[in-house]
């Protein structure tokens, strides 16, 4: 049929770690340490890619207040998830992740301490106690610093700019990936025994403060066919910048941690009113739903967002405790520490994603996942400062997993020769095909996100999310099969990168609406304004999605409460506030 | 990667920028092309790289975070080294490649040289007994106020390369001297208690004494590091070992 305008190699190796943020690293090493053959591709640069490097505020691992400990950090982790969490994972989260500071340090970081030379702690909305451990305004950047340096250390091999575009499979097993190596435009097929996905969320397909999380993950999970949970909640970051227009990204929480105030046009700290106890600090979808409820009330700030300031703390103490964000701002002549900023929710984290155990296996044998592509941990909202924590621990379990059961196997799996010419021979076909009445990426991409942004977006109806699935069943049949690659160089094709992320977003959005539009109540980072309230009666369910035959499959599952019942919480459960 | 800007509706200006472009494929050599872009007030440059993205014109350069905390995005812009992310637009720009690496396609620049030499120089925690990290272990020694020096001093450089790239003693992978940022990130392992390397001897090896002091590499880190600073507190150190001095030097750097 078409002519096979791609090259293709081969390599081998046992284990095949698809990311190449802190979930990725941390699984390698582990992999690495259980002496498995590694393989990390990551489609940007190993240690510098995907949003681990730029989480500013902390990891909630150390539990330093003597009444704190993990049942109180998974209570507070599953009262922010709505409950939907699955505990288990909640468990090994808020027992494990201790080690990981001192495990951190010893790859090369150093973490901010106290007086008495023990580890300071801040403390995140939701969070009960403060016990997130952190490097002044640069956690992720710290903690990428020694996992960078520790798979140097171990030899791990990589290849950067390598894009996963399927797993490949046979009798049921994941055996490797097709990954796409953008410096040649190579496809490579990597035949591996067993192969950790890593790749992040999907909140990039929204106009998101993580750009670079495309969802690859979620997309290439099911097509491998594992499960996926909770895709309809998405993160908000209440406070995503806004104005000025060059200032993108997330306003970190510690912008209100560390005591900024959010003020509408009239100069009221509004959250006062909606939230009296915790005010800023009430839970990040709650303060997105404010913050939009005061826009559309006409109380926006004047281009739209809405104010955050600091002006009323101490000038030092802003330069100290909010340096990346303070000089982000006076890189563009905007200071902080006189001027409000304008701010505005924008998704920053899908809560939800591939479905694991808690030996980080996904339903496909041999293909595990870890970090923010994983769903289950968070529930229906991910508490601040949890999610280093998350990929952390997970990172660790999938690769020692991973190289256990490739050790107890090893026989190396057979090539499917196959499904990989069906892979070539899809993005050959891309690059190759004319059709008549083409459209190229950007203008699709661009129409995607806006109507994301409005019919998926912070407030739900049943109405607008209708009008966004007709577009993606449309988009699917009309514009995926006359989608085209004008630029047909070989290097750095970055148009054919972006072309297959979108294939990857219409599987994203699609799961993303059927579930949304099924839950008729609101939850964590859910809103519906048609369905206001939480319903525990007949919403403790998590909706799952997996593909069979091409066809998307959901199923409703009762949640699980083996550790903390909701009655054991009486205030949370007698209340029917969507957020905690 | 892309990103959603939101549409430029009422640009304040219409700027007019060259990129230097070089297509393996087709080029021989690279070559200028002019550009129009709208501007708006507090635009960056990897805006302006992103918009033409937008309008399908695929220059190749590399970006992340758009927050300067991943270092991918340097280049030369106007002739200095800097941050696409941390540099307003301005009509008139020269956006060029940073030389100090070979070019693979226009903006992008293999650097694959530098996790090389990061690997050589073993800038880990080097030390003969590593205690396995329990849930118990105490934090490692160290002083509060010392590990604020420690990131405000070292920990902070993002590895962008902007510091070699404007370094006049390390202009490519063969000269004698390795450049600012080894020395740095030198710096700053030898301030890890872990750390047991003789570090000061490694520096010798990298070629320390090159350093003719012109504080370029401070001029230009995004991160207002100091660069040269360390270089000379480094090679205080070097001068007072003699064992360094009567070359008695080890045969690897690593
Ligand atoms: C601005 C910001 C601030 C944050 N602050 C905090 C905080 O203070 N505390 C906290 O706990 N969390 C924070 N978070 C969240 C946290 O950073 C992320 O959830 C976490 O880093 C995700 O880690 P990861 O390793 O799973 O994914 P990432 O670090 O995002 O890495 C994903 C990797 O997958 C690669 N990839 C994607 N698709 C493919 C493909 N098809 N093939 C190959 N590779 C692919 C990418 O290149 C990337 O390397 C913050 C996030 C942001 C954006
Ligand atoms: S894009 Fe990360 S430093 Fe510029």
């Amino acid at each position: 049929m078409n002519k096979r305008v791609i090259e293709t190699k081969k390599l081998d190796c046992e284990v095949l770690v698809v990311g190449g943020g802190a979930a990725a690293c941390m699984a390698a090493i582990s992999a690495k340490e259980q002496g498995a053959d590694v393989l990390l591709v990551d489609k940007g640069q190993m240690g510098k890619s995907g949003c681990s490097p730029n989480a500013h505020g902390g990891m909630a691992l150390y539990h330093k207040d003597p009444r704190d400990g993990w049942r109180v950090h998974t209570e507070d982790t599953l009262m922010s998830g709505g409950f939907l969490n699955d505990q288990e994972l909640v468990r090994i989260m808020t027992q494990e992740s201790r080690r990981f500071v001192a495990l951190l340090e010893r790859f090369g970081c150093l973490f901010d301490r106290d007086e008495d030379g023990t580890y300071s702690v801040r403390r995140f909305g939701g969070h009960a106690y403060a016990r997130s451990v952190f490097s002044g305004d640069e956690t992720g950047h710290e903690m990428m610093i020694g996992l960078k340096k520790e798979m140097l250390r171990l030899g791990v091999s990589y290849m950067d700019e390598t894009m996963a575009t399927r797993i490949i499979t046979a009798d049921g097993r994941a055996v490797g990936a097709a990954c796409l190596h953008i410096p040649t435009g190579e496809l490579y097929y990597i035949r591996a025994g067993a192969v950790i996905l890593a790749t992040a969320c999907a909140a990039g397909i929204w106009p998101s403060a993580s750009e670079r999380q495309r969802g690859d993950g979620f997309s290439l999970a099911l097509q491998a066919g594992a499960e996926l949970v909770d895709m309809e909640f998405t993160q908000y970051h209440p406070t995503h910048a806004w104005w000025p227009f060059g200032v993108r990204g997330s306003v970190s929480e510690g912008f209100r941690s560390e005591g900024g105030y959010l003020l509408n046009s009239e100069g009221e700290r509004f959250m006062e009113r909606y939230d009296p106890e915790k005010k800023e600090l009430a839970t990040r979808d709650k303060v997105s739903v404010c913050i939009y409820k005061e826009i559309r009330a006409g109380r926006g700030a004047a281009h739209g967002g809405i104010y955050a300031s600091v002006a009323h703390l101490p000038s030092k103490y802003v330069e100290e405790r909010l340096r990346v964000i303070f000089r982000k701002y006076m890189s563009y002549g905007y200071d902080i520490r006189k001027e409000p900023i304008e701010v505005r929710p924008r998704p920053h984290y899908s809560n939800g994603g591939v479905k694991t155990n808690t030996k980080c296996q996904t339903r496909i044998p041999g293909l595990y996942a870890a970090g923010a592509v994983t769903g289950g941990v968070h529930g229906a909202n991910r508490l601040g400062s949890n999610a280093l924590v998350d990929i952390l621990v997970f990172g660790d379990i999938a690769g020692r997993e991973a190289a256990l059961e490739v050790a107890a196997h090893r026989k190396k799996p057979p090539f499917n020769e196959s499904m990989f010419g069906e892979e070539v021979d899809r993005i050959s076909g891309l690059m190759a095909r004319r059709p008549d009445d083409p459209i190229t990426t950007p203008p699709l991409r661009r129409k995607h996100i806006e109507m994301m942004d409005k019919y998926m977006g912070v407030l739900r109806t049943e109405e607008g999310m209708r009008i966004m699935q007709e577009e993606v069943a449309r988009a699917k049949e009309k514009d995926l099969p006359r989608l085209i690659v004008k630029n047909q160089s070989k290097v750095y094709n970055y148009e054919l990168r972006d072309a297959l992320e979108m294939f990857f977003r219409i599987d994203v959005e699609e799961m993303a609406i059927t579930a949304a539009l099924m839950r008729t109540e609101s939850r964590g980072g859910h809103y519906r304004e048609d369905y206001p309230v939480r319903n525990d009666k007949e919403w403790l369910k998590n909706i799952i999605f997996r593909k069979k035959n091409g066809e998307l499959l959901f199923e409703l599952r009762d949640v699980a409460m083996p550790i903390v019942k909701l009655s054991d919480l009486p205030e949370y459960a007698n209340s029917d506030s969507p957020w905690h | 990667m892309t990103c959603y800007l939101p549409p430029i509706d009422k640009p304040d200006a219409i700027y007019n920028i060259q990129i230097l472009r070089f297509d393996p494929e087709k080029d021989r050599y690279p070559h200028w092309e002019s550009y129009q872009v709208p501007f708006v007030r507090t635009m960056t440059v990897i805006e302006a790289l992103e918009y033409l993205w937008d309008q399908g014109e695929y220059i190749a350069f590399r970006s992340n975070c758009r927050e300067f905390t991943c270092g991918s995005c340097a280049m030369e812009i106007n002739g200095k080294p800097a941050l696409a992310c941390d540099t307003l637009l301005e009509d008139g720009m020269r956006i060029e490649p940073l030389s100090r690496f070979p070019v693979i396609k226009d903006l992008v620049v293999d650097t694959s040289t530098v996790p090389e030499r990061f690997k050589a120089l073993k800038l880990w925690p080097e030390c003969k007994h590593r205690e396995p990290a329990t849930k118990d272990s105490p934090p490692l020694p160290a002083a509060k106020s010392a590990i604020e020096h420690y990131r405000e001093t070292y920990s902070r450089c993002i590895e962008c390369y902007s510091c070699l790239d404007a370094c006049p003693q390390s202009d490519s992978d063969e000269s004698p001297y390795f450049g600012p940022l080894y020395m740095l990130q030198l710096a700053r392992v030898m301030e890890h208690p872990l750390d047991e390397k003789d570090r000061v001897a490694q520096a010798a090896e990298a070629g320390i004494s090159h350093c003719i002091n012109c504080y370029e590499c401070a001029n230009v880190c995004p991160m207002n590091l100091s660069p040269a600073t360390i270089v000379n507190e480094l090679r205080s150190k070097t001068i007072r070992r003699l064992d360094l001095l009567f070359g008695r030097r080890r045969k690897e750097v690593g």
